[in-house]
């Protein structure tokens, strides 16, 4: 995986958002995380772990006051987190976005065909009637129903699953590399979870699509993903390929996270829950940020910010004492 | 009798037109002491409803409710009855079911109020507090200084100040992070235990289901389609809607596994299909489910469907 060039490479990212008080707090401490052409990458952690926010960054849409440092190559082309231009563009052809909530991502008083054609005529700068066809290809291959007749129905008229459909459908008539997807399933029941996971594995293998999966749902992370990052508190704390971060977690926070999780039979795995919850921005612990929930934390962890580092061929933690090393699974 | 016993339970709505649109069409429940009932189902399949109209908050339009041998008498102007101030509520959202201008002690107090006159024990704002893991120091401070998980264990212990027999709670850990979702589901579980009181635990998330509950009831569109103690209903599940509720679920093993489609949205609940209501969604439906409805059937020891083929998946 290394040795390609990746599609998308994002290098030291660090964002900063404006405070009540006047001040700024650091949300996104130095992420570097790349995805190859046609790779699926997940992005995990709980409310507050900076992982919606460095998806924002690549795609410029930050909320203003918003300061970003470090750098994103696409392509091979470089710009900067800063740069919006490039950005506007980027957002426009090479990159889109799919939302948690597919009712409030669609307008709701434009008809499906007007909300799925606008950007494509604006951006491609092509006429009604061509756009009008590329938007029913696109909703024929996310299976809606009857294609034609849907471009003049409304966003109310379909279900929740329906919904993210056309909203992927949308996403994807620019014809973008990289499909970035945040908690696309997440308020959805989980037969309707089902068929919009089958459908994004369908796209990537047959558009050759890389996807960016934005969740907390570790289960949805094991369908899906090849490789996995874990983040906490604004930075990356493991990275790996999907069956050893989650079969074979090496970061104690990832294996607290799937230790809280009902899986495998139930006198295997207990429910263990996670002491505590996970910081706010602004008011991340000195030291490794996830020391104060760690039950085995030295003083070193108190004291230095671990570096991620690499443990084994594509797989890195940020953690010094590594206690789950020697640990079977 | 059970504790709490639902029978031929219907909870109708007036829809958007003017028509009836029926949530819960004919249900039979029960909870014991010291037993955690599950209902689990999709979004719209009348769950919440059926929770709701069992503690009294909504008028049910047919079928009962009792609690404790008594029926339960739906909310009204006059103060309940105090026996059944032992049947008690948890709310999904901690945040919305707390009131944020009133503080942690007055907000228990009110539960132990409650249960002046029904006969239970009284408890001082420490005791609940303490008894689901929090400390007794907290009474002077405010909704808003406690995370989601912490804010959930506080509406419990309003629940538990009532002393309940029994407890409804509807979706209590699905607004919480994963972490703080494992320790309020065994919280209820030790509470159900060390004080005997029955739960009914509603919930969209058969994998938590499976590890807390004794017996889980699945609902389809206004009807409990199969009951069966959970981990059997689990390994071999014998209505097709619950074998499809447990194939979609995702594992977090690293294995890579999609979960199974089950194709078609939820009907409108003002229109059901007519015979079998989960026949259009159905991989196995033969002629007969869309013509007649099936009978709800002991089929073994503790299994109850309505489905007319489930025996192919009990053999």
């Amino acid at each position: 995986m290394a040795e390609r060039q990746p599609l998308l490479a994002i290098e030291g990212l660090t964002i900063s958002l404006p405070t009540a008080d006047g001040g700024r707090a650091s949300a996104v401490r130095g992420v570097d995380l790349s995805i190859g052409e046609g790779e699926i990458v997940g992005l995990a952690g709980e409310s507050g772990s900076g992982k919606t926010l460095s998806a924002l960054a690549v795609l410029g849409l930050l909320p203003g006051g918003a300061k970003t440092g470090g750098m994103i190559h696409f392509a091979g082309r470089e710009l900067s987190a800063a740069d919006g231009r490039a950005q506007a563009e980027l957002r426009g052809k090479d990159v889109a976005m799919v939302f948690q909530d597919p009712m409030t991502a669609l307008h709701p008083m434009l008809s499906v065909g007007r909300q799925m054609t606008e950007h494509l005529v604006f951006h491609r700068k092509i006429g009604r009637a061509e756009a009008d066809k590329i938007a029913i290809d696109m909703l024929e291959r996310v299976r809606i129903p009857n294609p034609r007749a849907a471009m003049a129905r409304f966003p109310h008229q379909f279900s929740g699953g329906m919904r993210q459909r056309i909203a992927i459908a949308s996403a994807l008539v620019t014809g973008p590399k990289l499909l970035i997807a945040d908690e696309p399933t997440t308020a959805l029941d989980v037969t309707v979870q089902a068929g919009i996971l089958r459908l994004i594995e369908q796209l990537r293998r047959e558009l050759k699509l890389s996807v960016l999966l934005i969740t907390h749902d570790l289960g949805v992370m094991s369908a899906l993903a090849d490789r996995v990052y874990v983040m906490y508190a604004g930075r990356v704390v493991e990275r790996g390929a999907r069956a050893e971060v989650l079969a074979r977690p090496r970061h104690p926070y990832t294996r607290g996270l799937l230790d809280a999780l009902p899986h495998g039979s139930p006198s295997d795995h207990p429910l263990t829950a996670l002491p505590g919850s996970p910081p706010a921005i602004g008011r991340f612990p000195a030291g490794c940020a996830f020391h104060p929930r760690c039950r085995f934390a030295e003083d070193i962890c108190r004291a230095d910010i671990p570096e991620l580092r690499d443990v084994q061929p594509g797989r890195a933690i940020a953690c010094p004492v590594d206690p789950l090393s020697a640990v079977p699974a | 009798m059970s504790l709490l016993s639902i029978r031929d339970l219907v909870v109708s709505y007036r829809g958007h037109s003017g028509g009836t649109v029926t949530a819960v069409a004919g249900c039979n429940l029960d909870v014991e002491a010291g037993q955690i009932v599950a209902l689990v189902g999709e979004s719209g399949c009348g769950k919440s409803s059926l929770g709701k109209t069992a503690v009294g908050l909504i008028h049910p339009a047919g079928g009962s409710v009792t609690f404790d041998g008594e029926r339960v008498v739906p909310l009204g102007r006059k103060a309940r009855p105090a026996p059944q101030r032992r049947l008690q509520m948890v709310f999904q959202d901690p945040f919305s079911s707390l009131n944020p201008r009133r503080k942690i002690g007055d907000l228990i107090a009110d539960g132990i109020r409650v249960s002046e006159g029904h006969g239970g024990r009284r408890f001082s704002v420490g005791e609940c507090l303490e008894r689901v893991g929090l400390s007794a120091g907290i009474a002077d401070r405010f909704p808003h200084q406690f995370s989601g998980g912490q804010r959930q264990r506080i509406a419990i212990a309003r629940a538990l100040a009532a002393d309940p027999r029994c407890i409804v709670a509807d979706e209590p850990i699905s607004a919480l992070d994963a972490s703080a979702q494992a320790s309020i589901a065994n919280l209820l579980v030790e509470l159900v235990e060390e004080l005997d009181v029955g739960l009914l635990f509603i919930s969209h998330d058969l994998s938590i289901v499976r590890r807390i509950a004794d017996v889980t009831a699945v609902m389809y569109l206004g009807k409990i389609v199969e009951m069966a103690p959970s981990e059997a209903l689990w390994q071999r599940p014998l209505h097709p809607y619950s074998a499809g509720l447990i194939g979609a679920i995702t594992e977090p093993d690293g294995e890579g596994r999609l979960p199974a489609d089950l194709p078609g949205d939820v009907p409108d609940p003002a229109a059901p299909p007519s015979g079998c209501r989960f026949h259009p969604r159905c991989p196995i439906a033969l002629e007969r489910c869309s013509v007649e409805e099936p009978a709800w059937r002991l089929l073994a020891p503790g299994r109850t469907v309505a489905c007319h083929r489930a025996e192919a998946a009990l053999t």
